[in-house]
């Protein structure tokens, strides 16, 4: 019983270091598949990704267009007086579905 | 069998790979190549922050191509140098979408400098000193910059990491690192100004975002470290994300989030220490409205051009635009290491910082001033005007090699070459050959002279002047030059020429000596022309009446001969003397005119000697019997080298009522000197508005406080007076001198003066419109009132009159307890002690009330309680 116990609190211990890992990974920002997924290109949309546009140092992707929500609500907690490079990054002109995978044009 | 592997290289890609792999890159194995330089473009074109942050797109071809290869990098591109092995490899690889030999596309930043005309002053010097920057600096705020980096390590002179408050600022972004290359690299590529130093200041995070806080902050990091990194530029090639919609005027006082206000003191402080400020425009491609910090007042404002010269589709401009320079495509240091192209305003504004450093450089190195407006508008003169069809405007972009010409105040420097010095030579017909050396020379002349003056002048382009039929006799001959901005100058020293069988110069003394050694050496040159050994020289003294007080003759030989004679002195006097040389032809040659030489051995005597004193300055005068040179010593100092014989110098800066020695030493051309010492007293400060309408002296002597003399007569009736901080009225009470008395200003502020009474100090204190009464010399009656009527700018006018007013309140002395408001009541301040002491009493009267009461209330109680014990 004891045993089975110990085995019991070493897999909770594992399922919570699996789930605290990916969710780290998730909190990293790590790209996930299902952000790029799309089937046809108007599928696809193009946002900013991180604070300052692309414009002033900053970048931009193309994801699928369930996932801009998410990337709009991050600008949200951007400071609107933030200073930025002013380095032209705008280099995507369009977003087509391509293999299944947003991609930039 | 080399040849064999590459073969299955190939055939196994035709095979196996999906990579396009360009032919040429074959092509260069097949023929022998050990290394080929490629661009290898990866398939992943999902890049998430641009060209700074491409690390991991790398990570899979770092496992496979050493990192020290790659040259640079672009957004999924590498350039890297790879080997037979490195191609297979890569032919294999997943990530890989081509291989293609790599061209010379990556001299960008190369044909940036040659846009803006920077490369061509790279060959100018200065003193000596050739315009790459050197002992100027740039203070980059940015993201920092990667100060190990090859092309930047040699340029990097310290900074400060605002994002984490440290003094690392290590780029974690890249930014600052391509910035600094622009305008420093200094190796693998050429940046605008190689020789200048960098300073890093972090403000831009590993996210390339930032604090406007923390750009003022670095502002004034960069002013404040200035005199020690000798930074004369400031590079901001950020803006603030705020303002994305931008400003169409001047943003210096708009506080919307961007700190405006904030930024624009801090530049303001940095172009009032003579420090330029330069921005970027901004990248929305707005032909309107431009970013924070470009839009404020004293920012040199930099938009962008491409390599074509038309305007950068995305360059932000409107009429705060300064200044254009290429933006578009920039090869430039990256921060992992090799380079990276890029584009934006960001790449333009370092280039006209690294612009204006050079122009510093060349400003410093002859010996000019400017400051950053004056700067500015140079650029903005010289540049190459373009006219922007967006927004309707034009603009400048920046020519740094016309600004340089522009600033130009350096003479050509002139060398003579031929006939060389002292040519003696019976030819009459001569190609004489001079040397300019300038940066922009428009023309040579020669000029020869004769004893009669000028004898040939011509100009040309050329470096050869022929003349011929020139007659027997000596000449001098040196060459012009002038430069297209009108700078001119000769060679140092003229050449000596003589048409003829010989020649003799007189050499020392120079001509109008004056010695008061009586044993001189005199030496003249011969030279014959080359056929003939000169023979002998004769050296001739006359003295003033015209007879010869010596010859002497001395046998030379070869072709060219000086000579020195003695001659010990016995009389003073003005002498001349010559030299006459002889060859061996019997040819003979006399110097060009007699030197004139004065033996003096008596000091000059000093006369008339007199002193005009001031109150703070004095005119000493004297006159000599020769012409002579002064210099004054002592308490007080003053010279001249001139000679003259009416001598005067002006003192200024004495202090009143002083007395001051000095010794005046005069001496004459021969070094014969006389002593003097005097002295003088300078006047004292008397009263510059009389009461009494009598008209005293002004002694509107600004450094030194005034004093002003009051007699009994004026301060009877009330003496009137504007006086400043430390002013003094020395006033009588009584009519001698023991009575006397000193007012003296100790403070002046916006409504009250302190001033101080003596001869035993009293302090007061006075309000505008307030006055005081004093007993100085008695205990039972005031003698003297001291009003303050008003207070104009620094001084305070006061109204001082004697009075005869018995005490009534009896008081010590004097303590400012009376006194007289300006309508003219009594306020005693006794009443306020009275109202205190009521106060106080009722207080006491109230709490010995309340305790009464309590007293009352528990006596009460008690008696209640030995009731109910009773009871009980």
């Amino acid at each position: 019983m004891e045993k089975k116990g110990l085995v019991g609190l070493i897999v909770l211990v594992v399922v919570l270091l699996v789930v605290g890992f990916f969710w780290f990974v998730g909190e990293l920002g790590g790209e996930t598949n299902e952000e790029l997924r799309c089937e046809v290109d108007d599928d696809c949309v193009k946002v900013q990704v991180g604070c300052c546009a692309c414009n002033m140092g900053g970048a931009e992707k193309c994801v699928a267009r369930s996932f801009e929500g998410d990337y709009l609500s991050r600008l949200d907690n951007c400071s609107e007086t933030m200073i930025c490079a002013a380095v032209y990054n705008c280099e995507i002109v369009g977003c087509r579905c391509i293999d299944g995978e947003c991609v930039g044009e | 069998m080399r040849w064999i592997l590459v073969v299955l290289v190939v055939v196994m890609l035709g095979f196996v790979s999906s990579v396009g792999i360009d032919d040429d890159v074959i092509g260069e194995f097949r023929e022998g190549e050990k290394n080929v330089d490629v661009i290898v473009e990866l398939k992943n074109d999902s890049l998430e922050i641009g060209a700074f942050q491409l690390d991991n797109c790398f990570d899979s071809l770092d496992d496979v191509i050493d990192e020290e290869k790659i040259t640079y990098r672009f957004e999924n591109s590498i350039a890297v140098e790879i080997n037979e092995r490195d191609l297979d490899v890569l032919s294999r690889s997943h990530n890989v979408e081509s291989v293609v030999k790599m061209g010379k596309i990556y001299a960008l930043l190369q044909d940036s400098v040659g846009i803006i005309n920077v490369s061509s002053t790279w060959g100018l010097e200065s003193s000596g000193v050739g315009l790459t920057g050197v002992g100027q600096s740039v203070c980059v705020i940015d993201s920092g910059i990667n100060y190990s980096h090859p092309d930047l390590i040699g340029n990097y002179l310290g900074g400060y990491d605002f994002v984490d408050d440290d003094d690392d600022p290590m780029d974690g972004f890249g930014h600052g690192t391509h910035v600094a290359g622009i305008v420093a690299a200094s190796g693998g590529i050429s940046g605008v100004v190689p020789g200048v130093g960098i300073v890093a200041v972090r403000v831009l995070d590993n996210s390339g975002g930032g604090n406007p806080g923390d750009l003022a902050s670095a502002i004034d990091w960069c002013v404040d470290n200035a005199p020690q990194f000798n930074i004369s530029v400031i590079s901001m090639s950020l803006g603030c994300n705020a303002t994305a919609d931008g400003y169409n005027s001047y943003c210096d006082s708009v506080d919307d989030g961007c700190f405006n206000s904030a930024i624009a003191n801090s530049i303001n402080v940095a172009v009032a220490n003579n420090i330029s400020v330069v921005a970027a425009s901004g990248n929305f491609g707005s032909v309107e409205k431009i970013s924070s910090p470009a839009c404020i007042q004293n920012v040199i404002a930099v938009s962008s051009i491409d390599k074509n010269g038309l305007i950068s589709s995305f360059a932000d401009r409107n009429f705060l635009v300064n200044l254009l320079a290429p933006g578009r495509d920039i090869n430039s240091t990256y921060f992992l290491g090799g380079y990276a192209i890029a584009s934006g305003t960001s790449m333009a504004t370092p280039m006209v910082a690294g612009v204006i450093g050079l122009i510093n450089q060349y400003l410093s190195l002859s010996g000019q001033s400017k400051t950053p407006t004056e700067i500015e508008s140079i650029l903005n003169n010289t540049g190459r005007r373009i006219n922007d069809s967006g927004s309707g405007l034009s603009f400048s972009v920046v020519d740094v090699y016309a600004a340089i010409l522009s600033l130009d105040v350096d003479a050509p420097e002139v060398a003579l070459v031929s006939p060389v010095n002292y040519d003696v030579d019976m030819n009459a017909n001569r190609t004489f050959v001079c040397n300019a050396t300038d940066w922009q020379l428009a023309s040579l002349s020669l000029n020869i002279w004769n004893s009669s003056g000028l004898y040939y002048n011509a100009t040309g382009n050329g470096t050869s002047f022929n003349v011929a039929n020139m007659s027997e006799g000596n000449y001098f001959w040196n060459c012009l030059g002038v430069d297209v901005v009108g700078n001119s100058a000769y060679a140092s020293a003229n050449f000596s020429l003589t048409i003829g069988g010989i020649s003799t110069m007189l050499l020392l003394p120079a001509d109008n000596k004056y010695a008061n050694v009586n044993d001189m050496n005199f030496s003249c040159r011969v030279v014959s022309e080359e056929n003939y050994f000169v023979s002998n020289v004769t050296f001739y003294l006359w003295n003033s009446s015209g007879g010869l007080a010596n010859s002497s003759v001395k046998n030379i030989s070869g072709f060219d001969n000086a000579s020195i004679f003695n001659y010990s002195f016995a009389d003073e006097g003005n002498y001349l003397w010559n030299c006459l040389g002889v060859n061996n032809a019997s040819n003979s040659s006399w110097g060009d005119f007699n030197y004139s030489f004065v033996f003096d051995v008596t000091a000059p005597v000093v006369s008339s000697l007199s002193e005009s004193v001031g109150v703070s300055g004095a005119t000493i005068s004297w006159t000599t019997d020769e012409s002579a040179n002064f210099s004054v010593g002592g308490e007080i100092s003053g010279s001249s080298s001139s000679y003259a014989t009416n001598h005067s110098i002006v003192i200024s800066g004495l202090s009143p009522s002083t007395t001051y020695n000095y010794v005046l030493v005069s001496c004459d051309g021969a070094g014969n000197c006389v002593n003097r010492s005097d002295s003088f007293v300078t006047g004292a400060v008397v009263n510059p508005v009389s009461f009494s309408g009598g008209g005293g002296s002004s002694a509107s002597v600004s450094f030194v406080p005034k004093i002003y003399e009051v007699g009994v007569d004026e301060i009877k009736f009330g003496y009137v007076q504007k006086l400043e901080k430390d002013d003094r009225v020395n006033f009588s009470i009584f009519d001698f001198e023991g009575g006397r008395h000193l007012l003296s200003i100790d403070e002046i502020e916006v409504d009250y003066v302190e001033l101080t009474i003596e001869s035993e100090p009293i302090k007061l204190k006075l309000g505008v419109g307030q006055s005081v009464k004093l007993n100085l010399t008695s205990v039972i009656y005031y003698d003297l009132f001291v009003r303050l009527n008003a207070i104009v700018g620094d001084a305070a006018e006061l109204t001082i009159q004697l009075i005869n007013e018995p005490i009534e309140i009896r008081t010590a002395k004097i303590t400012g307890n009376v006194v007289e408001n300006e309508d003219g009541d009594i306020e005693n301040y006794s009443w306020a002690v009275a109202i205190l002491v009521i106060v106080f009493v009722l207080i006491v009267l109230i709490f010995s009330v309340i305790k009464r009461k309590r007293l009352k209330s528990s006596k009460s109680k008690e008696k209640n309680g030995e009731r109910k014990k009773i009871k009980t």
